[in-house]
């Protein structure tokens, strides 16, 4: 069991790629830590220079209070498991399992047992333990790398995207077992995923990594309700949120020449005259065929079923906002309908750097603000 | 748990450097030992040797007498009389042919041929023509060499008999022709193997597609497959080439003869440098041969960079 | 295809009629028969001696069905010196050779694969030239010289270090290839571990490598099985000639070739090669790495 602090971590490519940019983070004992990100953001990086896979250029990491930063990953307590599970297609199950082991001169005999009881608690047992890791189906074969990492009892688990291989129902299976698996270890796991779903529901706290830099720091529940920045914003969330550019006045906001009420939270943030991004999901705007007050109108012009709601697309000017609506109240297209945001859920976000209004300016970020319809 | 972990032995390794970014085995030290023997045979074996015949070539080596103690630059003296020599010219002139009837025509044409007519056929005929035509690829070259001398003999040869006791002397009125036949007889199989690679990587919807729109067997030839696998057969050709300039085993059939008719490159240098010692001037020879390799090589070389 | 002969093409151009169709296409059949009976009979007649000679009590050099079988041509054969001794220098050479090359070239393919050496691409661009460029027949000149010069000529050793020379790029890039394939993340994986460098080459890197390792093992003995001209100019001595010159003085030293010898002998000494080249070909297919000869 240990905690995890990364200090100023910087890791620079062959050829100036910067994946990683004076990064810190602090992990506690026995949480469940997922990073979040776009291919190439860092977060695999920051996750092999845990495990002493790759050398930072400058920082420090500690496990447990020691600075394990200049080790070698065989000194760092740390079991990782790979995106394609690195199961060694010569060795049966067995031995896979309990390679750590071997590599720690255990004896044969005790060997076998740990295999037996490690893979008793992950349903890989019997016949099973004696094959080939090329004759297991892919759930299986993942569960399998899991079983070695826990062979080896770390302080820590390193996970690079363990269910990306697995296919979209037999994923949410693993993730729910792994779930339930960290809890009972309670071993300091570090997750790493591109899929913000995955990283919702598994994490107890997480960060959105962005060209190297943590973009936002906290728990899922803030990362989808609050987000810090529009970068986050438009990362997390199965349907994207609205970003509308709007312009400050007298108690509203005004989105394509039409108002909406400043919520109370955000009134003293802002000024008249300041142009700011206006974010909020598509869950938290209610529809209406009728007027309703300080809302957008607009026509609908596509309809999307997603089982229980429907995602409708309204134009509203020349933006289109969208909506989920429950099945009995879905418009039909080319209806003219009304759309008023959740007041407790609207955001607003400065147009320059992204952030949140009233968030203190960063003054480190030149990170580019990412601007509704770039992306 | 955490009590297991902390009665765990130390890691292996101690509390060093890190390793480079590379989590293999090895580090750049490492990699040097483990290349060393075999960069330090190639180099002996192998480099050097190619790079000591420009020099050989210059001087006026020999195995015995003054020379052998005390070999003197000559210049290019050596490459002057080669190229004055009309044995050379001749030696020169029947490789050329050689290579253009055995691999230019019979290998890659018997090749592809064989290739497309194994694309679509299956059965025991076709796979008994297949293992013959490797085998006799594979079959060590000083037995395919007797086989040859058996089969072409004037009175006793399998092709006389079954030509009806023609009594033709092969060997001594047709000597180039029945090594070009022999050796595209005897690596015709590559060809074949790798014709029928590059056809495999032909997707079948091409043909198909060609087949649909009326296109004949042999429009669908010109118009879809030739094009697709030129690339494969010109890097075949190339290396086929290559080979058969250097080919040796035609001196196990004829030894060059009869009266230098089937003196091929190799032949040639073989005999005037260990025949006759003339080791300076074989040398010279030999580094010909060398430059013609390396033209083909460096065009070989850079069509695969192309490809990859 | 059946066509229906009334029926218009679809640009309505008339299409030959049925008639000619079917003439068209008994032709092709003919020529396709025609061509696999002579390509047939080309590979396959000068082959007929070495199958059926071996047991003919009297051969000649006509290919003929024995009158009657025998295998008196092996047992004499298994009493000539010559031939068994060659034998076992071809065993002997082709053996160490292997050995050789499979010990130099697996770790510098493992390097090669695996470590980033500045001047890598160069040193594989190179080696690929010379192993190409360099050829017993280009080289034999200076290869004599060399050996002769290391007081090797005349010995196995000779031999071995020039084939060992001449093979070693080409099995260098054939287990490259091998080791290519191998995931990063299974070194890692073991690295995390705790596995040592020794131990990752062990229990890792070698056991994933082996069905490769087999295949150059297997590949070096039929090359240096079959090779002729090195040994034909680097070794004087009977007592130390690999079967392949051996065979070759039985037909053109000391007048007329003994056939029974000589076809017993020759099938013998073919054997082995077929028997790998099919064994690599079952297992692992063909395939084709830079300028190697198979």
């Amino acid at each position: 069991m240990a905690d995890l602090e990364i200090r100023g971590l910087t890791k620079i490519f062959p050829g100036g790629m910067r994946a990683l940019d004076g990064l810190d983070l602090q992990i506690q004992d026995g949480e469940f830590f997922a990073l979040l990100g776009p291919s190439g953001c860092g977060k695999t990086t920051l996750l092999r220079s845990i495990a002493g896979l790759e050398t930072p250029n400058s920082g420090e990491i500690h496990i447990g209070g020691r600075d394990v930063t200049r080790l070698p990953p065989a000194a760092r307590d740390v079991a990782m498991v790979f995106q394609d599970y690195a199961l060694y297609p010569h060795m049966t199950v067995a031995d896979n399992i309990a390679y750590p082991l071997k590599v720690r001169r255990v004896g044969r005999k005790e060997r076998r047992e740990a295999a037996e009881s490690v893979g008793r608690s992950l349903q890989i047992q019997g016949a099973m333990l004696d094959r080939r890791p090329g004759q297991l189906s892919g759930g299986q074969q993942q569960r399998v790398a899991l079983a070695r990492a826990i062979a080896y009892r770390p302080h820590v688990f390193l996970f690079d995207e363990p269910l990306s291989n697995l296919d979209a129902r037999l994923r949410l299976e693993a993730r729910t077992f792994l779930k339930q698996l960290q809890r009972e270890l309670g071993v300091t796991t570090v997750y790493v995923t591109h899929d913000q779903a995955e990283a919702l529901a598994l994490a107890d706290r997480m960060a959105v990594m962005d060209q190297g830099r943590i973009r936002q720091l906290d728990t899922p529940s803030n990362c989808f309700l609050r987000p810090a920045n529009t970068f986050v914003a438009a990362f997390i969330g199965s349907t994207p949120m609205n970003l509308l550019p709007a312009t400050v006045q007298e108690g509203t906001f005004e989105v394509a020449g039409q108002k909406v009420m400043i919520p109370e939270a955000i009134r003293a943030k802002v000024s008249v005259g300041d142009t700011v991004i206006l974010g909020v999901r598509p869950e938290y705007v209610s529809v209406s065929p009728t007027e309703l007050p300080g809302s957008l109108t607009g026509t609908v012009r596509v309809l999307e079923n997603l089982g229980v709601d429907s995602l409708v697309t309204v134009e509203v000017g020349d933006l289109r906002v969208q909506a989920t609506v429950p099945e009995e109240r879905v418009p039909a297209v080319g209806d003219r309908i009304w759309l008023a945001p959740d007041q407790r859920r609207l955001l607003a976000y400065r147009q320059d750097d992204g952030e949140q209004v009233g968030a203190p300016k960063v003054a480190q970020s030149d990170a580019p603000a990412l601007v509704p319809g770039a992306e | 748990m955490s009590s297991r972990a902390a009665e765990r032995p130390s890691p292996p390794r101690g509390a060093s450097t890190p390793p480079e970014a590379s989590a293999a085995a090895l580090q750049t030290r490492g990699a040097v030992a483990f290349l060393t023997p075999a960069l330090l045979l190639i180099g002996i074996f192998l480099v050097f040797p190619a790079l000591w015949t420009l020099y050989l070539g210059i001087t006026d080596y020999r195995l015995t007498g003054i020379q052998a103690a005390q070999p003197q630059v000559i210049g290019l003296d050596n490459y002057a009389s080669a190229l004055g020599d009309p044995a050379f010219a001749n030696s020169l002139w029947v490789t050329l042919l050689y290579v253009l009837g055995s691999a230019v025509i019979g290998q890659l044409g018997l090749g592809f041929a064989l290739a497309w007519t194994f694309r679509r056929w299956r059965g025991p005929a076709r796979n008994a023509l297949e293992v013959l035509v490797i085998a006799a690829w594979i079959i060590p070259s000083s037995v395919v060499a007797f086989l040859w001398i058996a089969f072409l003999d004037t009175h006793n040869g399998t092709l006389n008999a079954a030509l009806g006791n023609a009594d033709i002397p092969w060997l001594f009125s047709w000597p180039l022709l029945s090594i070009i036949v022999f050796n595209t007889w005897r690596g015709t199989a590559f060809s074949m193997l790798l014709c029928g690679g590059a056809l495999n990587t032909l997707p079948p919807s091409h043909l198909e597609t060609a087949r649909l729109a009326g296109a004949s067997n042999w429009q669908q030839l010109r118009d879809i497959v030739l094009p697709s696998i030129r690339g494969h057969l010109l890097t075949n050709l190339l290396l086929i080439s290559l080979w058969t300039f250097n080919d040796f085993t035609p001196y196990l059939i004829t030894a060059g003869g009869p009266n230098f008719a089937t003196d091929t490159l190799p032949v040639y240098i073989f005999r005037n440098a260990l025949i006759n010692f003339q080791l300076g001037y074989g040398a010279a020879i030999s580094a010909i041969l060398l430059l013609i390799n390396l033209v083909i090589a460096l065009v070989y070389l850079r069509l695969l960079r192309a490809r990859s | 295809m059946v066509r229906d002969g009334t029926t218009p093409t679809p640009d309505s151009i008339p299409g030959p009629s049925e008639a000619a169709l079917q003439v068209r296409r008994l032709l092709s059949r003919i020529g396709f028969y025609l061509f696999i009976v002579i390509v047939g009979a080309y590979f396959a007649l000068p082959m007929l001696w070495l199958v059926f000679a071996p047991f003919d009590p009297h051969p000649t050099l006509a290919a003929a069905v024995p009158s009657s079988v025998t295998l008196s041509n092996f047992s004499d054969l298994l009493k000539n010196p010559n031939a068994l001794r060659s034998l076992v220098n071809s065993i002997v050479l082709a053996g160490a050779t292997m050995v050789l090359v499979v010990a130099a070239a697996a770790p510098a393919a493992y390097a090669l694969s695996r470590v980033r050496i500045p001047g890598r691409d160069l040193l594989l661009y190179v080696l690929l030239l010379f192993s190409s460029v360099v050829t017993g027949t280009a080289a034999m000149v200076p290869l004599f010289l060399l050996v002769f010069n290391l007081g090797l000529i005349n010995t196995d050793v000779g031999v071995v270090l020039v084939l060992a020379g001449g093979l070693m790029p080409a099995g260098i890039f054939i287990l490259k290839d091998f080791v290519d394939s191998m995931p990063k993340s299974y070194e890692e994986s073991a690295r995390v571990f705790g596995a040592s460098s020794f131990q990752i080459l062990r229990d890792i890197v070698l056991p994933y490598a082996r069905p490769g390792l087999a295949v150059i093992a297997v590949w070096v003995v039929v090359n240096v099985w079959s090779n002729f001209l090195i040994p034909f100019i680097l070794i004087r001595d009977p007592g130390l000639m690999p079967a392949a010159v051996v065979v070759y003085n039985f037909y053109t030293e000391g007048g007329q070739a003994d056939l029974r010898l000589l076809s017993s002998f020759g099938l013998l000494y073919s054997i082995p090669v077929v028997v790998m080249y099919l064994f690599v070909n079952r297992r692992y297919g063909f395939r084709f790495y830079g300028g190697i000869k198979g």
